[in-house]
């Protein structure tokens, strides 16, 4: 009975430190991409105007399923009005101007990584109005993976900024 | 010094609004001085508005979700129709026992005022789906309460505000609400680990921190082709440009 306790006992610290270390190990490589300088990824940027004017989705926006669920759903036509890809530096903004005359900024603050690839980006991205105003929201993105920014006020209708990062 | 959690002060000098009174407030336990209270210091308070709408549109949601599970509705049948088989091979006492499904004889009603026994079992049938109830409204109090707290960093000004404006809050809340909210499970121990790890899977971008300046908003996970596409909603009251 002694020997079965020591034996799962060793058996809980080898299992304790096998995760510690993997995690220390992921801990260390993030702070190793943090630390690296110029970092490079590259956003890629969608901006649509949301609208009441019934004419529907833009086929260029069809690959955005989401625009057909709540709360994009509030609207029912979606223009694409404009596209564009900005290189990311680490610490330094990358700028977009908005059809309503305010500012679209993204600053790449970290990359973590797994096995020498991007796994997820840390990206501040702040939507300026043209009359100063301004909403910043920091998110942890996966490669490829696209989030929305949307709701600020524009012709009759909103627009939505769409990010990926690769 | 306010001790309690997730309380906000109140500027009427009254009791601080923490969220166990928003939500008695949201299911009616509150006597009409209080409500009326509670509504002019909420006049004053936009956060605590927020958080009352919040706490109403994820209730919304899962009295919604729970409505319109009908995995067990079958069970009560289920369980009369053993009890009736069982009489049956008892030799036919139907007169005391039997049980006719209620609207489908004219006795029904009879036959339950006059057998307690009778009565016991409708009763318990209707305090199953009471509780069905209160532990949909309980989810709900849960998930609003784990929802506020996941989405609310300290350096987050406002992480739930209202909904967006007009037309989708012109929009029953019930219709437009089950899409619009992905609530992922809490992880209360390593065995649970992997499921959070799931969830996290199934949301590729998360929010670290909001900051929606002068402006308020809300975020939204939206369902997608396997994954939850982040939204995050800015509730724009100014002037359009």
């Amino acid at each position: 009975m002694r020997a079965l306790t020591v034996a799962a006992t060793l058996a809980g610290c080898v299992g304790f430190t096998a995760f510690a270390h993997a995690e220390d190990k992921v801990s260390n490589r993030t702070q190793n991409a943090e630390k690296a300088p110029n970092v490079e990824a590259s956003a890629e940027i969608v901006i649509a105007h949301g609208s009441n004017s019934g004419k529907g989705i833009d086929p260029k926006l069809s690959r955005y399923k989401e625009l057909k669920n709540p709360p994009f759903s509030s609207y029912d036509t979606y223009a694409l009005l404009d596209e564009a890809t900005r290189a990311l530096t680490r610490g330094k903004p990358a700028s977009m101007k908005l059809p309503d005359g305010g500012e679209l900024k993204i600053v790449l603050d970290g990359v973590e990584e797994k096995a020498g690839k991007p796994l997820r980006f840390v990206i501040k991205a702040t939507v300026k109005k043209a009359g100063g105003e301004e909403s910043t929201v920091q998110v942890k993105a996966k490669a490829g993976a696209m989030f929305f920014v949307a709701g600020q006020k524009f012709e009759q209708g909103i627009l939505v900024l769409g990010i990926k990062m690769r | 010094m306010n001790s309690r959690p997730n309380a906000l002060p109140n500027p009427t000098g009254e009791p601080p609004l923490d969220d166990a009174r928003l939500m008695m407030m949201l299911d009616g336990e509150l006597s009409a001085e209080e409500q009326d209270e509670l509504e002019r210091a909420l006049e004053s308070m936009p956060e605590a508005r927020g958080k009352l709408t919040t706490l109403d549109a994820v209730g919304a949601v899962l009295r919604h979700t729970a409505e319109s599970d009908t995995r067990g509705d079958g069970i009560a049948d289920a369980v009369m129709a053993a009890i009736d088989a069982e009489d049956a091979s008892r030799g036919g006492q139907t007169s005391a026992n039997h049980v006719n499904p209620p609207g489908k004889s004219a006795h029904s009603a009879e036959l339950r005022m006059a057998e307690p026994a009778l009565r016991s079992r409708t009763t318990a049938n209707d305090n199953a789906r009471s509780i069905f109830g209160v532990a949909a409204l309980a989810a709900a109090a849960a998930a609003a309460l784990f929802v506020w707290g996941r989405t609310q960093p300290t350096d987050m000004n406002m992480a739930f505000g209202p909904l967006p404006e007009a037309p989708l809050a012109a929009a029953p809340l019930a219709a437009q609400m089950p899409k619009q909210l992905a609530i992922a499970p809490i992880p209360s121990g390593p065995s649970e680990q992997e499921a959070a790890n799931d969830a996290s899977e199934n949301t590729p971008v998360e929010v670290a921190s909001i900051e929606f300046g002068t402006r308020d908003g809300s975020v939204f996970y939206v369902p997608g082709d396997g994954v939850n596409t982040t939204v995050v909603w800015i509730n724009d009251a100014g002037e359009e440009q």
